[in-house]
């Protein structure tokens, strides 16, 4: 079921609103610019991967995508509407899986996926019957009774999937969802993704797994200090490194400008 | 290992001086508050040196054993009785690292002393009245001290034995009540018949020459037989052995998810999670499935039901030794109005958990309010109708207990215990409501027995205390005043109508503030310790 990025990239993107459209944005904190006039441009049904080393910014803006932080300046649009002023409505678009810190450790799957799409609005019975197919599908249906507080991390990373799943989002927002998740759950992971995409979702994606950006990915953002440094195509960062076959990893490695350790500690 | 146990005290040292300038007013006036609690018992131990240093032997040979057994008694019950361990190791994290478990041993000993840090300033004071005193020999002034490792030992192994009882009986929370409970027996021996009796038999316990506070009273006044030192350094050993090995088992079952008992999982499904449905037969969602959550939660948290059983069951016998003493003004007005008080001293036991850091259990998973499509009101309105919930089945059981124990129960103080209940409520909610906003903090819903207020909370909680006082002493001055039940009543009618205004402008203000600060509270609910967690 896997597809190629190439062939991903062929899907005609919606030439509708952006999925995501920020503009100079700036977050600041205690004098330190965490995002420093970020402007990235997402596609509705693009798959797209926001890269950068750590400390970059990339949770700072998906904090500012989800709404759960307040920009100090520049625009957000998601799906053509204005963040904050419309964010409840943003919020019913929003699919998320920032890392397992949305999950309650005292409900069971079931539970939760059911709480969880009751918020999106979902009726009784058909949160019940689409958490009971996702817990089948996540293959999670095995323990029923088993608290989310005593899953594995990779059961809670497939919960915390499927949650942001149940409600059929139109814009996925995702901070490393693979880590920590076995081969055969992300294959799975991978598949739904990408048949989300197919069926008109977008996705966004920070993740420090650099092949599998590459794999997954049709449109790539790499954020240094708060800024965007390049954006585009997987091609057409190889065209920028003027290098047709280079990976991913190394035109990262090359615009975030990083060093061999060896030549820096010789001890090591 | 002292270069591990520096290196733990010096990570400890820079997470609190990191957090100094971030400290508020709140925590400032809790030191203030602790300084003149320390100062009291520095004072205690002042006095002590001076009296010892000039009282006759006859009379130290009588009271010294006494003293210690007192302070034998406190050191070992009261942390029980405040829920407060002290200051303790985070093993989760430091387990990690390459650090010896005698390190890790020799630092949670030495903070125990964290426990109950004024029984060392007596045993100071004690030590130094006894170097003073112009008979006793030097090198014997010096015997309390050995006082200190045998109940720094003991506290260690006492508390680490109840935390391992509590996460592995199936009853954790009955136990825990119960042992709890415990604390109340000198206040049943003060207060009733017992009472004389019991001042015989602790002086006949202190007299005991193999007890430990014996033979270190015996050793201070340079009198101990060879047989007491021996005895003691046995008691000693025996403490230590008993810490080690309950130590041992702390460092083995570190860091497991343990809901409570087996409840959970038969709650997880089957008639329980039909019966916690109810809120979708009346309430419409997101109201409905948030209220359902929360009960669900609330109801598998250890800690919740740890306070939950006390509000219920321990409120009601921390109250009954006061009434056995049926001469005492006091005791009789408390027997007139034994369901109020108890059903205030149970809601206040409720309130840090339930009322003023309403998003404490929930930890970080408390930014799903923020992320999805909910409004801030909605989550509040839940989690304070769930509160009311529980102040109801509390209220009730209370009510249920005081009628099986055959305490006084009249139609007007059943109303007056309801009504003040009523009232408390409405003020915790409005009050609790903005406080949970502006002074989140993460609870750890799996630990029972440490406490876990942070500094500001604490005078929150004391504030509320004060106001809940205040608000029902007014109405209790009414019935006095106008010598009617009813006087009481419509003043707190009276004082009801007024908390629900207050209530509807402090949640408003909460909610704005909530979605203003929405990532600091995030952030805070968010948070790890340092190496050492006080308890």
């Amino acid at each position: 079921m896997s597809t190629a990025p190439e062939a991903l990239a062929t899907v005609t993107l919606s030439t509708q609103v952006p999925a995501v459209d920020i503009r100079g944005l700036h977050k600041v904190y205690g004098g330190l610019h965490a995002v420093d006039g970020l402007s990235v441009t997402v596609p509705q049904g693009c798959f797209f991967g926001f890269l950068g080393p750590n400390g970059a910014g990339k949770t700072t803006t998906i904090k500012v995508l989800m709404g759960l932080a307040q920009p100090d300046a520049g625009s957000v649009q998601i799906l053509g509407m204005q963040m904050p002023r419309e964010s409840l409505a943003i919020r019913r678009e929003l699919g998320l899986v920032p890392d397992d810190s949305l999950l309650f450790d005292y409900l069971t799957g079931a539970e939760y996926l059911e709480f969880v799409a009751r918020l999106y609005g979902l009726s009784r019975s058909l949160a019940r019957e689409r958490a009971r197919e996702l817990l089948d599908l996540f293959q999670l249906s095995e323990s029923p009774r088993k608290l989310i507080g005593e899953y594995s991390k990779g059961m809670r990373k497939r919960v915390a999937m499927a949650a942001a799943l149940i409600h059929r989002p139109r814009l996925f927002l995702m901070d490393e969802p693979f880590e920590g998740v076995d081969a055969v759950g992300a294959r799975l992971m991978k598949d739904i993704l990408l048949e989300q995409v197919h069926r008109g979702a977008t996705i966004f994606l920070t993740s420090h797994v650099l092949e599998v950006v590459e794999r997954l990915c049709n449109h790539v953002a790499i954020i240094s200090r708060g800024k965007v440094i390049a954006q585009g195509t997987i091609t057409e960062l190889r065209q920028q490194a003027a290098q047709d076959d280079t990976t991913l990893e190394d035109i990262f490695v090359r615009l975030v400008g990083a060093e061999r350790y060896s030549e820096k500690l010789d001890w090591l | 290992m002292w270069q591990q146990i520096r290196a733990i005290s010096w990570a400890q040292f820079r997470s609190m001086r990191n957090h100094l300038p971030r400290t508020s007013v709140g925590t400032v006036l809790v030191w203030l508050f602790s300084a003149l609690w320390y100062g009291l018992f520095t004072a205690a131990g002042v006095f002590l040196a001076i009296e010892i240093s000039r009282a006759p032997i006859a009379d130290l040979a009588r009271w010294l054993p006494v003293g210690f057994l007192a302070l034998f008694l406190y050191w070992q019950v009261v942390p029980l009785f405040t829920l407060s361990s002290g200051w303790s190791l985070q093993l989760k994290k430091l387990q990690a690292y390459p650090v010896s478990n005698r390190a890790l041993f020799g630092i949670e000993v030495l903070l125990r002393i964290t426990s109950s840090p004024e029984m060392i300033l007596l045993v100071i004071g004690t030590v130094a009245g006894l170097l003073r005193h112009l008979v006793i020999p030097f090198w014997a002034a010096w015997a309390p001290l050995a006082f200190i490792p045998l109940n720094l030992f003991l506290q260690l192994g006492i508390r680490d034995f109840i935390l391992h009882s509590f996460e592995r009986n199936r009853f954790r929370e009955v136990f825990a009540i119960l042992l709890i409970s415990i604390a109340v027996i000198p206040q049943v021996l003060v207060r009733s018949g017992l009472g004389p009796d019991a001042k015989r038999y602790l002086f006949h316990v202190s007299d005991q020459s193999a007890a430990p506070w014996h033979a270190i009273a015996f050793a201070s006044l340079g009198h101990a037989s060879a047989l007491e030192a021996l005895l003691f350094c046995g008691w000693t050993t025996l403490a230590y052995v008993f810490a080690r090995a309950m130590f041992r088992k702390s460092l083995c079952e570190v860091d497991d998810f343990r809901p409570s008992g087996s409840s959970a999982r038969e709650n997880a499904a089957g008639p329980s999670r039909d019966f916690l449905a109810w809120p979708s037969a009346i309430f419409r969602d997101p109201l409905a499935a948030l209220l359902q959550k929360e009960f669900h939660c609330l109801l598998r948290m250890p800690r919740f039901r740890v306070l939950f059983g006390m509000a219920c069951i321990f409120s009601v016998v921390v109250f009954l030794p006061v009434t056995l003493k049926q001469d005492d003004a006091g005791a009789h007005w408390l027997n007139q109005n034994f369901l109020p008080v108890v059903n205030l001293y149970g809601l206040l036991l409720l309130s840090d958990a339930l009322l003023l850091n309403a998003f404490g259990l929930d930890g970080g998973a408390a930014q799903i309010y923020f992320v999805t499509p909910v409004s801030l009101e909605t989550v509040i309105k839940a989690k304070n109708l769930v509160a009311v919930a529980f102040v109801v089945v509390q209220s009730v059981t209370v009510l249920l207990v005081v009628t099986l124990i055959r305490a006084t129960v009249t139609p007007g103080s059943i109303a007056a215990g309801l009504a003040a209940s009523a009232v408390v409520t409405v003020f915790l909610l409005a009050v609790g409501n903005f406080t949970s906003v502006i002074g989140p903090r993460p609870v750890d819903p799996k630990q029972t027995f440490k406490k876990q207020a942070g500094a500001r909370m604490q005078l929150w909680l004391l504030g509320c205390s004060i106001g809940m006082f205040l608000l029902v002493g007014f109405a209790f001055l009414a019935r006095y005043a106008f010598n009617s039940d009813w006087a009481l009543l419509a003043v707190l009618i009276f004082e009801f109508l007024i908390g629900l205004i207050m209530y509807k402008f402090a949640t408003e203000s909460a909610v704005a503030k909530g979605m203003r600060e929405r990532e600091r509270i995030v952030e805070a609910l968010s948070k790890s310790a340092s190496p050492v967690s006080a308890g």
